[in-house]
């Protein structure tokens, strides 16, 4: 090793580069308003969509069950081998979304941010 | 590389401070018998004042010209054949053009000419009566748009007792018409909304603009993200009467003569508000698959909602939510 | 390869058959490796902020090693070799395509970043780590909501560079522990 390869300098740029665009899309994308529905997606396409305000207890396909509670949604039980959708905490916020990539289930919080309401 | 860093640097804080143009809103109430809602991302107070103005001026304009219900009944055969030549305003010579073109594309579903039927329903929807089912009969003959001559600039009727209403399209239409005009006048991010046909142009700061479409029960049903494009709702719970605990809506399918009963609401997106208008309206009066055909013809992504709730939804209309 | 890579590179291929056997042992041995890496992964899930799902993409520190040591195919073997047995051993289909689509991303982006020279083992492994994940999210936004994969992009974008910068700073280490030893055996 004769030559040092380091150079701190580009990597630094590089990993901020990163984060920047991180933080771009953060903004971009944070609601801080409560929501009012929760869309529950299969495959992309819608397969239910839900009242915030109402407990309730969804089985979606035989795959995930989401449970909503005290304004909160949250998939409680799934059959995908991981069962990080279920480890997900509760979701309340407009955009806040649990994604169980396995059973292509995707569990979303929308409204409180419409501009209009035809 | 240090001032690589620094430049970069400054990009970025010089972006964050250049001026944001902030969210302005208006609401006009004595417009198309409905509530219009115009916002829009100006530099200034001053300058989304000046838009809302030529905003609310051109659709006053052209509510005057369609609205059926005014004092006058405006467009009576006997009025319409009575001008002359030149006294018929552009707009409605060009709005009934496009209503005989829709006419034929959506198989007679949507009809500018059933005035007569809706004048009744009309009169009736005021006194909280049901129509008399032979009037109406006698009425829906004298709706055949083959009887709209369009001549030297003229729009005159062969059927002295028809007449023309534009109810179900001159929203959309006088949408597109303002919004068209509020481009031309410098507008650069807006959402018009008159009545349920919202026309929208640019993203806003934060992204594209987000209409609600009102589930028929109450609440939210889904949200859709347009830049550009129009989105338009027919919907049964939009204006209804009720005699003796039916409900009667407002959206009179061309062949029953009566409320059409297919759908709870329809929803289109185009990229033209007026063609939107025309659509949302045929279709609430049409089979799904008949439909999703003419959806097909005018390129539109569609959402039905169906009696029971059950919604059905073009391919590309996801796409959207 | 840059001169350094090359002595490497010198050190395991030296000398006809044997140095071929000896790189396919060293090919495999980092194979095994991967695999192996990758399984302990799954055994231990992370959840930042509420979030899970987030790796330290252990395995994609055979494949720069391959990268550095060998060369561009053979680490692409590595890398497929190790996804293939992943998905035939645990995984469904729609896995396999997470796995390729950040693998193959995360593996054009480290190799163009090490062609211009200028970045170090950190800086590429955490630019690998950022592409890894934001190919996954693309198929994902694909096969599901992209809304919702909008969601996730942040976290995974911060978590992939995390993760990748740690793996660099123990490829550097590594890296330079083998020339330490090779320039023991040289003596």
């Amino acid at each position: 090793m004769n030559k040092k390869i380091k150079r701190p300098a580009a990597d630094i740029l590089l990993i901020c580069a990163a984060l920047a665009l991180a933080l771009i899309i953060y903004l971009s994308g944070a609601k801080k308003e409560a929501g009012v529905n929760v869309e529950v997606r299969l495959g992309g396409k819608i397969y239910a969509v839900l009242s915030l305000d109402e407990d309730a207890e969804l089985d979606i396909d035989g795959k995930c069950t989401l449970k909503i509670e005290g304004g909160a949604a949250k998939i409680v039980k799934s059959d995908c081998p991981n069962g990080l959708c279920a480890a997900h905490r509760p979701i309340s916020r407009s955009g806040e979304a649990i994604v169980c990539l396995p059973n292509g289930v995707s569990v979303k919080i929308t409204g409180g941010g419409a501009d209009f309401v035809i | 590389m240090k001032r690589l860093i620094a430049v970069l640097a400054a990009a970025v804080i010089f972006a964050g401070c250049a001026a944001r143009p902030e969210r302005y809103g208006a609401v006009y109430t004595d417009l198309f018998d409905t509530v219009t809602e115009f916002t829009a991302y100006c530099s200034s107070r001053e300058e989304f004042d000046r838009l809302s103005g030529i905003c609310y001026g051109e659709l006053k304009r052209l509510h005057e010209i369609f609205d059926i219900y005014s004092e006058s009944e405006t467009y009576g055969a006997a009025s319409l054949n009575a001008g002359k030549e030149g006294d018929c305003p552009a707009e409605l010579y060009e709005l009934t053009e496009q209503g005989i073109n829709w006419h034929s594309l959506t198989g007679g579903r949507l009809n500018i000419a059933l005035g007569s039927v809706l004048s009744l329903w009309h009169d009736c929807r005021e006194k909280g009566i049901l129509p008399d089912p032979d009037e109406l009969r006698s009425r829906a003959g004298h709706c055949d748009i083959g009887k709209i001559k369009l001549e030297g600039g003229r729009v005159r009727l062969e059927d002295p007792e028809m007449s023309l209403d534009f109810g179900a399209v001159a929203k959309g239409y006088s949408a597109q018409k303002t919004a068209e005009l509020l481009i031309n006048s410098g507008a650069e991010s807006f959402a018009l909304n008159v009545g349920g046909n919202v026309i929208t142009y640019g993203e806003k700061p934060s992204g594209k603009w987000e209409i609600g479409i009102e589930s028929p029960d109450g609440g939210i049903f889904t949200t859709v993200k347009v830049a550009g494009e129009c989105v338009v709702t027919s919907g049964d719970y939009q204006r209804w009467y009720e005699v003796d605990g039916v409900r009667y809506h407002h959206i009179i399918d061309t062949e029953t003569l009566y409320p059409a009963a297919l759908w709870r609401s329809v929803t289109v997106i185009t990229d033209d508000s007026a063609e939107a208008d025309a659509l949302s309206t045929a279709l609430f009066c049409m089979p799904y698959d008949d439909g999703r055909a003419l959806a097909e013809k005018f390129g539109a992504e569609v959402l039905w909602i169906s009696p029971d709730g059950e919604a059905k939804r073009t391919e590309g209309f996801s796409d959207y939510e | 390869m840059n001169g350094p890579a090359t002595e490497k590179t010198d050190m395991i291929n030296r000398g006809g058959k044997s140095g071929l056997a000896r790189r396919a042992a060293y090919l495999g041995v980092l194979t095994a490796l991967c695999f192996g890496l990758s399984y302990l992964e799954m055994l231990v899930p992370i959840t930042a902020g509420g979030i899970p799902g987030i790796k330290l993409g252990l395995a994609n520190l055979c494949v720069m090693a391959a990268l550095w040591l060998f060369g561009a195919k053979e680490a692409a073997a590595v890398s497929l070799i190790r996804i293939l047995l992943s998905w035939l051993i645990f995984g469904s289909f729609t896995g396999l395509l997470y796995s390729l689509a950040g693998g193959a991303l995360s593996f054009i982006g480290m190799i163009l970043l090490k062609k211009t020279g200028i970045f170090s083992p950190v800086g590429i492994s955490a630019a690998a780590g950022v592409l890894h994940n934001i190919g996954q999210l693309a198929v994902a936004a694909f096969l599901t909501d992209a809304g919702a994969i909008w969601y996730y992009l942040p976290v995974l974008i911060v978590s992939g560079a995390a993760a990748g910068a740690l793996n660099g700073i123990i490829l550097a280490a590594v890296l330079k522990a083998l020339s330490g030893r090779q320039n023991k055996n040289e003596q």
